[in-house]
């Protein structure tokens, strides 16, 4: 099950020397982030700890037990601060 | 005004509301009423100065004054490494943090904590405070964003050099950080453009200006702490402090007191872990609270800032390109809400081409802290005023202009997703419905529209619900109860039950005593400890479903829940597959030991799905020409609330959002002393928030897109309303006497300046 992967702004580009998209095989947040980490050692748990994620337009904690869709497109945000 | 109806029991009603008692006959116990026997005063040394390096500080003198406990200095909390951590956005720095709480090796702002001392009284507190002596050597200061990002500004930091800039700089600047989010080809989009517009706008730092000053209780005993304080998160209250005097997490509990307003201002602490280290010193509990003038001089203000927007319109009404080039001030230390008003500048829109640029800038004010949807309400005002003067650059009316490029489900935002829930569209139908909309005005009144956008938030948040002998419901949640969530929460555990409202006792509990909630801000408690105590009540019903089939002699599959009651489930075919006497909720929870002991249930979520919130509203406003007075004569807000649980209370967050923005347009400003850097208007007198007299009736329009990702279609309410205010006001006034405002306040000096010193009229 391949998924579009998408580092926006602030989301970790330095880790992944500027390259910002991904064609990834994962069903569920744990196992993208954990292919992620692979690839670029470390930059999972930075993941887990400092961004938020848009599964198909749809934003989340970067949390472990988040499923994906078939296709889906998932863009690592900037966490939002609350007011 | 409620623009749908549903079909629920109590979601969508309107019940008194659970603390309003003691709110209004003072019984109430905010942060200063708490105090424990032999309690202490602590008081706090400030800079006097703007910028100054800290050569020595000698507290021998106050601490031989008989009745002083405890002196302390920077020097007695931890030191942290320098790190940032956490997301981006927020970018923690402890090292920055610490220093911000007592200053160390300068003072970087006047008011900033220098020293603090704890004595048997106030008085005496005050006379030790004068007795420390602080050896400082005056720096040259910079306060105004522009100012501080010239090349030869006084540094802050000597060591600063801007991050995400590549290749990174080699010389060290007050500029912490530079953000970028672009998308499509701005350059040919600008080139298609039939219209190009371009402004320049600034804003003043507005403080949230929360009534209640930060107040605490602290005592250290036997290695454990305890503080009693007014926050919009005892449990972020906790970890900052732990983290700050250098204890486990475990080790320190927190009391959630009343708050009498925070608007993002108290999501962070100032006090609390000075009593705590005051009272470990002293062995005494430490009462801490500021005064007005510390509260406007030492807390987080949101930023000031200076923008530059670009549109790029066709003659057929849709934008081809825009560009936002944004510069906010932070305060003494990095964080400014810049990244988040790149985020939103556009959000309303579809715009294929777009790039927002944001730089976060240090200069020598108070650190700035969150302020309802942080950074959103300040790029709005300027896009807004821009995307009004475009509407009338192609003679567009400025609600047509707004539909016509609205962004839609699957509009692509600027900061990468598709956008997964509408709403906006309809803030604007409700507008173009109003009978205001159309209504004439009269000599020097015009009308001005604008839109805003907040993300809305998620996150962790637990509940627990217990059951009581009588079949009462007692819910307990860390969530500090700002805008009414006690209410919200027992109405979505009444309508999940299927019980009574008021049989249920809704209540904020301490730190130690229920999970972990993340702060009440970012218009996310409804939504998340909402979907916790959902969670919590879910399993309450499949334990009573279990105690019922004991008590009827049948299997839990045979029993259902129905509107309270444990009922004969039934088959696909709608026929009964038991038959028994259903059971209340309040017969089942009388029987509670008989059945196994105590009903109660835990809820935890890290929810996520939280849906955008959008507002658009138009004013009415009338300029006196011969003072500049701009009077509010209408205000009609409209915002969707996904579905709103307690209509009053969202109608009052509108409400609430649209005057908060009513004074960030007209009135409030920091004013600085230029030649010393010191504020000249730290109170409530000359720092002028509306009152009464100065608003109509805002009129809320309460829109209800409901959100699938909530069983009640919860979205949040809090934050948004406070974004289209400024740019509504400015379009206003724009439409009334012919000239663009693009800084605020639009204060009367400003208006008449602008009235006597222009003869075209602008649009």
């Amino acid at each position: 099950m391949s998924v579009r992967v998408v580092l926006s702004t602030g989301t970790g580009l330095e880790r992944t020397g500027g390259c910002k998209e991904f064609e990834i095989e994962a069903r569920t947040m744990r196992e993208l982030v954990r292919k992620m980490d692979q690839r670029f050692p470390g930059l999972g748990a930075w993941l887990e700890e400092e961004t938020a994620v848009a599964i198909n337009g749809e934003i989340h904690d970067t949390v472990h037990f988040q499923p994906l869709p078939e296709n889906a497109e998932v863009f690592f945000l900037p966490k939002i601060e609350a007011g | 005004m409620c623009a749908t109806r549903n079909a629920y029991r109590w979601v969508g009603s309107r019940p008194v509301r659970p603390d309003g008692l003691e709110k209004v006959t003072g019984a109430a116990k905010y942060g200063a009423d708490f105090t424990l026997p032999g309690a202490l005063y602590g008081k706090v040394l400030r800079s006097p100065h703007a910028h100054a390096r800290i050569l020595s500080i000698d507290t021998e003198r106050a601490a031989a004054l008989p009745g002083v406990k405890a002196v302390i200095t920077g020097a007695d909390l931890p030191d942290h490494p320098f790190e940032y951590s956490g997301p981006e956005r927020l970018a923690l720095n402890f090292w920055h943090i610490t220093r911000n709480i007592l200053a160390r090796e300068k003072a970087l702002y006047e008011g900033h904590a220098v020293a603090a001392v704890a004595a048997t009284s106030a008085s005496i507190a005050r006379r030790a405070l004068a007795l420390i002596e602080v050896d400082y050597e005056p720096l040259p200061h910079v306060i105004d964003v522009e100012r501080a990002m010239a090349k030869d500004a006084p540094l802050l930091f000597e060591d600063m050099f801007t991050r995400g800039v590549e290749p990174p700089p080699t010389e060290p600047s007050n500029i912490s950080k530079r953000v970028c989010f672009e998308m499509g080809d701005v350059k040919a989009g600008f080139a298609d453009a039939d219209e190009i517009v371009e402004r320049h706008f600034r804003t003043a730092p507005v403080h949230q200006a929360y009534i209640e000053p930060q107040a605490c209780l602290a005592q250290w005993q036997g290695g454990k702490g305890e503080i009693w304080t007014s926050s919009q998160g005892h449990f972020a209250v906790r970890n900052l402090t732990a983290r700050l005097t250098g204890m486990t997490i475990g080790d320190l509990k927190v009391n959630p007191a009343e708050i009498g307003g925070g608007f993002g201002g108290k999501t962070v602490v100032y006090l609390e872990p000075v009593a705590l280290v005051l009272s470990r010193l002293s062995g005494h509990p430490v009462r801490m609270s500021m005064s007005r003038e510390e509260v406007f001089k030492a807390t987080g203000p949101t930023s000031g800032a200076s923008m530059t927007i670009k549109i790029g319109v066709c003659r057929d009404g849709t934008m081809r390109a825009a560009e936002a080039i944004l510069r906010y001030q932070s305060g003494a230390f990095p964080g400014s809400p810049v990244m988040n008003g790149c985020m939103c500048a556009f959000a309303p829109y579809s715009i294929a081409n777009q790039r927002t640029i944001g730089y976060d800038v240090v200069s020598n004010r108070p650190k700035a802290a969150a302020y309802r949807a942080p950074g959103s309400p300040i790029s709005a005002f300027a896009v807004e005023s821009t995307i009004d003067i475009a509407a009338k650059t192609i003679g567009m009316d400025p609600l047509e202009f707004r539909r016509l490029n609205a962004a839609r489900i699957g509009t692509r935002m600027v900061y990468g997703p598709q956008l997964a829930h509408g709403g906006y569209v309809e803030t604007i139908d409700a507008l173009r419905d109003h009978p205001g909309y159309q209504a004439p005005l009269g000599p020097n009144q015009g009308r001005g529209v604008a839109s805003g956008y907040w993300f809305n938030g998620g996150g962790d948040s637990g509940a627990t619900v217990s059951v009581n002998a009588d079949g009462t419901l007692t819910i307990a949640t860390g969530s500090p109860d700002i805008g009414g969530t006690r209410a919200s929460m027992a109405i979505m555990a009444a309508e999940t039950l299927g019980i009574d409202y008021h049989r249920i006792r809704s209540e904020v509990a301490d730190t130690q005593t229920v999970p972990y909630c993340h702060v009440t801000g970012g218009s996310r408690v409804t939504y998340a400890t909402g979907l916790a105590v959902i969670d919590a009540c879910k399993k309450v019903i499949d334990d009573m479903r279990a105690r019922a089939a004991l008590l009827r002699d049948v299997d839990v599959e045979r029993v259902a829940w129905e509107n309270g009651h444990a009922v004969p489930a039934v088959d696909a075919a709608g026929g009964k597959i038991a038959e028994f006497e259903p059971l209340s909720f309040q017969e089942i929870a009388a029987k509670f030991s008989a059945t196994g002991g105590p009903i109660a249930a835990t809820g935890t979520v890290n929810a996520g799905g939280q849906a955008p919130g959008f507002s658009t509203q138009f004013c009415d406003v009338e300029v006196d020409p011969e003072t500049g007075r701009v009077s509010i004569l209408r205000f009609v807000a409209a915002q969707d609330a996904g579905r709103a649980i307690h209509p009053s209370y969202v109608e009052g967050q509108i409400q609430g959002g649209v005057v908060q923005g009513i004074g960030w347009a007209l009135n409030e400003e920091y004013i600085y002393d230029e030649a010393s850097g010191t504020m000249s208007n730290p109170g409530f007198l000359d720092y002028r928030v509306p009152v009464s007299s100065d608003v109509p009736m805002i009129e809320p329009i309460v829109v209800e897109v409901p959100n699938p990702n909530h069983p009640y279609g919860v979205k949040g309410v809090g934050e948004v309303s406070i974004c289209p205010p400024m740019a509504a006001i400015a379009n206003a006034v724009a439409d009334a006497v012919g000239r663009r405002m693009q800084e605020l306040p639009m204060s009367p000096p400003r208006i008449l300046h602008a009235l006597n010193h222009r003869q075209d009229p602008e649009l």
